[in-house]
């Protein structure tokens, strides 16, 4: 099938397969940002990022939802694709082990990296179509801004995210932004950054990527900017 | 049998985000990914420049020896024993960084480090060429034994150390330096079809002399890429939006520590003149005089909506045959009364008929 009539967004490619790529496309942005190999929860925490995330850059959400849990943002789905990609090859993981968190459940510890053997060809073959190389652009600077953080605060991301530390959203219940609800906090804010900026300029999508990521950080520290 | 998760209701933005702790935080980190979507090498340069400004405004204290950073995010150990260490918030220039190999990514807002126990520099080109095997990464070296700090750029590595260029951390930014930065952007990449790169085509065919549809962007876009090599310490900000319409490009520098304070250094309206549409439509001069007085009134309402110090009309013109400034003759004495500076660089449609050009000028010169 030519690529004109595969576009990576038709209803032939199942919701699996693109997240599959969508996981490709995470664990590639981690490395060029230096995050190689990157833990099982802070990956999660960057999928749920690109998610809330997406709208700053003018893209659809790819999972408006996520399960609220202590340990920050977790998609089943997204872990059994995880799992797919290590069972083809494509990922590595490294570190395994399993801890008990707070919500009282084993949790597998460990991180991930790509086989750039069997990944590299994908993201070529991404790399074909416009609309995954906008998706590409947006994930690669979210995971530079990211990698600003120390690990701790990587790891306590979602703790001071507008949207998933939302206290009205029990752990346990579903933060939605996106399927079923329109409100998204998160993106809200990372778009209010946009007409803040001294010298009276709109900052684009990458600086509200950063400034919103240097908030949380900020957030976490008593609210000291970085 | 589990049941699934429940639903619950999402509010809107929660009232601890407002106002005034985004702007602190906006007030401390303006411009930091504002370069998104340039080359990486070019982000990489900019980033330990800034890195280096903050570091001196700070008034860190660095040892009198250099510091070397590696565009490869992922570190590689020189001995397993001692493994990189890494640096969150690298460039808030906080953290000493002389002495020290680093490996960064190119928003230059981490890095991991090894220390460096050579101070000789073959010694250092030789750990990164011969013992690390990075020869071929793109390099910067910060030397800390001059006055003042200066950076040295190997766009190809340390590998290759002829190639090596210092670039400035404190510039002059007047109109006559942007000016000749874009001499320079122009005789590197648009002078002809084939200075332009592959994804930088400016001519749809130019044999007819078609210029692709979108060629005020493409230049913009090159415009943005050597502008922040030429001043690494300014935002090079586009397409920003005004009340009377999109300001093509805004160069703003701020303090390395208050981001409030703002040098407002220029604003530049980009017009590209054609001969024809992309589609093959010809356009008259009465509608490239037009197209240039627009132009003219543009650059003046932005200038002045946005305080600009200098405010400039950059044509780059893609006629059939260079004319030269004639083309302004009928907006000079609006341009000088709105004080507007007209600049013009004209694109070959063929190298070909550039050295042609150039040997003619030659020829009626060596005449005169």
């Amino acid at each position: 099938m030519s690529r004109e009539t595969l576009s990576p967004m038709s209803p032939e490619m199942t919701d699996s397969v693109r997240r599959r790529v969508r996981l490709i496309i995470l664990i590639d942005a981690a490395e060029n940002a230096g995050l190689k190999p990157i833990a099982i929860r802070r990956l999660h925490t960057l999928a749920y990022l690109s998610n809330v995330l997406a709208p700053v850059w003018n893209m659809p959400t790819l999972d408006g939802r996520v399960l609220k849990r202590h340990g920050g943002p977790f998609y089943p789905a997204l872990q059994r694709d995880l799992d797919h990609l290590v069972g083809s090859g494509i990922a590595r993981i490294s570190g395994l082990s399993h801890v008990h968190d707070k919500d009282r459940r084993w949790r597998l510890e460990g991180s991930y990296s790509l086989n750039r053997l069997f990944a590299n060809p994908v993201l070529k073959e991404v790399d074909h179509f416009e609309d995954e190389r906008q998706v590409v652009a947006f994930i690669h600077e979210l995971a530079l801004a990211f990698s600003a953080l120390s690990d701790d605060e990587l790891d306590a991301t979602s703790t001071e995210d507008a949207t998933y530390s939302n206290p009205i959203i029990d752990f346990g219940e579903v933060v939605d932004f996106g399927e079923w609800k329109t409100e998204n906090p998160s993106a809200e804010t990372a778009n209010r950054f946009g007409g803040l900026i001294p010298s009276g300029a709109t900052a684009l999508p990458g600086e509200k990527l950063h400034l919103y990521i240097r908030h949380l950080y900020a957030r976490m520290h008593d609210k000291r900017p970085a | 049998m589990t049941s699934g998760p429940r639903r619950s209701k999402v509010s809107g933005a929660p009232d601890a985000w407002e106002g005034g702790d985004l702007k602190a935080t906006v007030d401390k980190n303006a411009g930091i990914g504002s370069d998104a979507g340039l080359p990486e090498d070019v982000r990489f340069a900019r980033g330990i420049v800034n890195l280096v400004r903050s570091q001196i405004a700070e008034g860190t204290a660095n040892r009198p020896c250099p510091a070397v950073f590696l565009l490869q995010p992922n570190a590689r150990a020189l001995d397993e024993s001692v493994q990189p260490r890494r640096v969150p918030m690298l460039n808030n220039g906080k953290v000493p960084i002389a002495g020290r190999l680093w490996y960064v990514n190119e928003a230059v807002v981490s890095g991991k480090y090894l220390e460096l126990e050579a101070t000789d520099d073959d010694e250092i080109f030789s750990i990164v060429t011969d013992r690390l095997q990075l020869g071929t990464v793109t390099a910067a070296i910060v030397e800390h034994r001059t006055k003042t700090p200066a950076v040295r750029f190997y766009p190809r590595g340390l590998g290759e150390p002829d190639d090596m260029r210092v670039i400035p951390i404190a510039a002059t930014v007047t109109l006559n330096q942007i000016f000749n930065a874009i001499d320079r952007i122009h005789e590197k990449s648009l002078l002809t079809p084939d200075a332009n790169s592959v994804a930088g085509k400016l001519w749809k065919n130019a044999t007819k002399c078609h210029p692709i549809k979108n060629a005020e962007d493409v230049v913009q876009m090159y415009l943005r890429i050597g502008l922040t090599m030429a001043f690494p310490t300014c935002d090079i900000r586009h397409e920003q939006p005004s009340a009377v319409g999109r300001l093509d490009l805004k160069i703003e520098e701020s303090d390395a520590l208050d981001k409030t304070d703002v040098k407002r250094h220029a604003i530049l309206e980009l017009k590209v003149l054609r001969s024809y549409s992309s589609s093959g439509k010809p356009l008259s001069a009465a509608q490239t005089g037009k197209w240039i007085e627009s132009g003219v009134n543009q650059a003046h309402y932005y200038g002045k909506e946005w305080h600009a110090k200098g405010k400039a009309l950059c044509c780059f013109d893609m006629r059939q045959e260079p004319t030269g400034e004639h083309c302004f003759s009928h907006v000079r004495k609006l341009a000088k009364d709105l004080q507007v500076e007209l600049k013009l660089w004209f694109l070959f449609r063929s190298s070909e008929r550039m050295r042609r050009a150039t040997s003619n000028q030659t020829t009626s010169g060596a005449k005169e």
